[in-house]
């Protein structure tokens, strides 16, 4: 679950990244995967260490 | 302000049905086969229901298929299916329905072929869309994340997780009914393998066939009959969120 700054949460996955370096609480930007030609999925990348 | 319906109905009967790992029985006779045995158990016949109470995934109006295979017309029925929890809400609704009146004797069943149909949980028709994407096992994968986010605000180690599946295999090795009867040790629950990320294969429930049916009617007939009755104290529902998305704030931390 990702908590957007915005305050909405939403299921996605965690990507370009180790599954065990994930971590709750841990900062992450949108990225989007092109699903179809007409459907975008948002997905999370770690942001770099940054907090 | 609500009335006070504590102690007003009892539980009277009570069976299972069908529990095992294949059944050549449709779902609406193992609700059915439940029903009666649970009359039964109660003394009563099946001209003495007027209420039925059932969830199933299986049909998409299951206290009408019920009162279909049972051959009766009860003047109260309900379907609400909320889940797991869905029978123990049942209890509750025909609690509200017998003190009022609007009927007597009332059967809450429930029963599945899940193990026989699909070797995994049925879950219906919901698509999801905002969920189903990211590939979560439903519903396994919704209590894994719980279970991480118990781990991290509370300090909970998977030892003391594992120690459920002990105990639930603990009671198993007690009950005659019990698909699997040996009895698990943590380390046996640790070394299982991963299903969803902290949850491990033993974790998880067994998926079995199987029904099982409660009889309940007003406290006065329940004085009536052969055992002695269970009045029920209580019972109430909360709905917290179905998508996890809409995980109350409260348990954001």
């Amino acid at each position: 679950m990702v908590e957007l700054d915005e305050g909405p949460m939403i299921m996605s996955n965690i990507a370009n990244c180790e599954v065990d370096t994930v971590k709750i609480g841990m900062r992450v930007s949108v990225t989007f995967e092109r699903a179809s030609e007409d459907i975008a999925i948002p997905l999370f990348v770690p942001n770099g260490g940054a907090e | 302000m609500s009335a006070n319906l504590s102690g007003e109905i009892a539980i009277v009967g009570a069976a299972t049905s069908a529990i095992g790992w294949e059944t050549k029985s449709s779902v609406a006779e193992i609700m059915a086969d439940a029903a009666m045995a649970a009359l039964a158990d109660a003394g009563l016949g099946v001209r003495d229901v007027d209420g039925i109470f059932a969830v199933t995934p299986y049909y998409w109006m299951p206290s009408v298929t019920l009162a279909d295979q049972l051959g009766i017309e009860p003047k109260v029925t309900d379907s609400t299916n909320i889940g797991g929890a869905s029978v123990i809400a049942h209890v509750g609704h025909a609690m509200r329905a017998i003190a009022a009146g609007q009927c007597e004797v009332a059967v809450i069943a429930y029963a599945s072929t899940q193990r026989s149909d699909a070797g995994k949980l049925v879950t219906g028709a919901d698509i999801l869309p905002y969920e189903r994407p990211y590939g979560p096992l439903f519903p396994i994968s919704g209590y894994a994340m719980v279970m991480q986010r118990h781990m991290y605000e509370f300090g909970t180690t998977r030892e003391q997780l594992a120690k459920v599946a002990v105990a639930a295999s603990q009671w198993a090795s007690r009950n005659p009914d019990a698909l699997k009867c040996e009895l698990l040790t943590v380390d046996d629950v640790l070394a299982s393998s991963l299903v969803s990320d902290p949850l491990r294969r033993l974790d998880i429930c067994l998926v079995t066939n199987g029904g099982g049916a409660i009889v309940v009617t007003n406290k006065e007939r329940a004085k009536k009959l052969v055992k002695p009755p269970i009045l029920v104290l209580g019972a109430g529902e909360p709905l917290l969120h179905f998508q996890h998305a809409q995980l109350h704030h409260d348990c954001r931390g």
